[in-house]
């Protein structure tokens, strides 16, 4: 059976087996492990696509209740009977009691989370009163020595935050192209009339620019898009060279 | 110092700062030990809880503040059409929880509790200022340790992490 939930959902494999033990009114004691692996098997392939990041936390998980299902059918273990009165931490050879124990802690800080959920939705209907400015009674002296790291760090992210704001209001000026590309185009399709034939390399000095490479990179793709020029290269890494297109 | 002197002064000084206000600092301006600004508190809060007052005094830490009551948001909603500020994800709120009760806590251990990853939800939190580095363990890698801040009580509007405490074994 696939549950008709998306994976997001789920905060990772615990949130999702504890969802599974909770439909199912599973005694989180007493899991029938093998259905419960099923399940959880079955969710995992109904999900269309799996995000390797996500899916290699969930597939952890898979692979645990597997091992824990396969060492329950060993044979040496023979806890049949005792299994259904096995409870928090009297069965210690119970494979299950580590999972059982981690989903416990696991609920328990949901538990918690749920109830910061609540009060921070509290505390979002609570208002202070931004503070007074009582700047203009120290006279300039500020005194800092009740200042910690912290402080600081808070006060700085504070302000780099407002800068940014501010900064993207700001009008920005844009600099006149120095090389614009069709000034480029022609100087670089002169050359090729010239020499008909030449290497990628042989476009560029030693002392080009970083602007002046990138501009004659751009041109030559601008002559081949415009059909007068085409580029070989005979091997992977091999030289480019650039062949003029006659009467193209 | 007369007791409702005191309470009065206690009122401007928390209207006056809008922040909340160390307890240390309004027992040393009033000149009275930080037991008996509490019990200034106590009272003040009971005064506060009368219907005909918009405001209350609440603990957050160490520190005491003055907020509108919640019974005015939807008041307020109308009148000033707030933007609610984002809330924590559930991810965060959950991260958050086990930092609150296992500090210092390190990333793996945090990590074994939830089974997830939480590199991106400890650098969110960070960033708003809800954890903070407390130090190193003394383990190989030295992992960075994790522990709340002030703010993070004030975010929630919690008096103390025991607060939460009290729901958690009640549970």
């Amino acid at each position: 059976m696939a549950l008709n939930v998306k994976l997001e959902a789920f905060e990772g494999p615990l949130d999702l087996l504890l969802h599974l033990i909770e439909k199912n009114q599973i005694n989180i004691y007493d899991i029938p492990i093998s259905e419960l692996t099923d399940q959880y098997l079955s969710y995992l392939e109904g999900l269309d696509k799996l995000d390797i990041d996500i899916a290699s936390e969930f597939l952890l998980m898979a692979a645990t209740l597997l091992s824990i299902k396969s060492r329950m059918l060993l044979p040496t273990e023979k806890t049949g009977d005792m299994q259904k009165e096995a409870c928090a931490g009297a069965d210690r050879e119970d494979p299950r009691m580590e999972l059982v124990e981690k989903l416990m802690e696991y609920k328990k800080y949901k538990m918690i989370a749920m109830v910061l959920r609540e009060k921070e939705e509290k505390e979002s209907r609570v208002f202070k009163r931004k503070p007074e400015d009582f700047s203009f009674l120290f006279d300039g002296e500020i005194c800092l020595s009740e200042v910690n790291l912290d402080d600081l760090i808070l006060i700085f992210t504070r302000i780099i935050k407002k800068g940014k704001i501010e900064e993207s209001q700001n009008l920005k000026t844009i600099l006149k192209d120095p090389l614009p590309l069709r000034v480029r185009v022609k100087q670089v399709y002169k050359i090729l009339l010239k020499k008909k034939r030449m290497f990628f390399r042989e476009f560029f000095q030693e002392n080009s620019s970083k602007l002046e490479i990138i501009m004659t990179f751009l041109a030559i793709l601008e002559l081949i898009k415009l059909n007068r020029a085409r580029v070989d290269q005979e091997r992977l890494f091999g030289e480019i060279t650039v062949v003029l297109k006659e009467g193209g | 110092m007369d007791r409702d002197a005191a309470i009065g002064i206690l009122e401007g000084i928390l209207f006056a700062a809008g922040d909340p206000v160390e307890l240390k600092d309004l027992a040393k301006v009033l000149e009275i030990s930080e037991e008996e600004v509490l019990s200034l508190i106590h009272d003040m809060k009971q005064e506060y809880n009368s219907k005909n007052r918009g405001i209350m005094i609440s603990e957050v830490g160490k520190k005491i503040r003055l907020t509108t009551k919640v019974e005015i948001y939807p008041y307020l909603e109308k009148l000033l059409n707030p933007q609610i500020r984002t809330q924590l994800s559930k991810a965060a709120l959950e991260t958050l929880a086990i930092i609150m009760f296992k500090q210092p806590v390190t990333k793996a251990e945090i990590e074994s509790i939830r089974g997830v990853n939480v590199e991106k939800t400890l650098n969110s939190l960070m960033e708003r200022n809800l954890i903070r580095e407390v130090g190193r363990l003394d383990a190989p890698g030295r992992p960075i340790l994790y522990g709340t801040t002030q703010e993070c009580l004030e975010y929630f509007g919690l008096s103390s992490i025991e607060e939460l405490s009290e729901i958690k074994l009640s549970e």
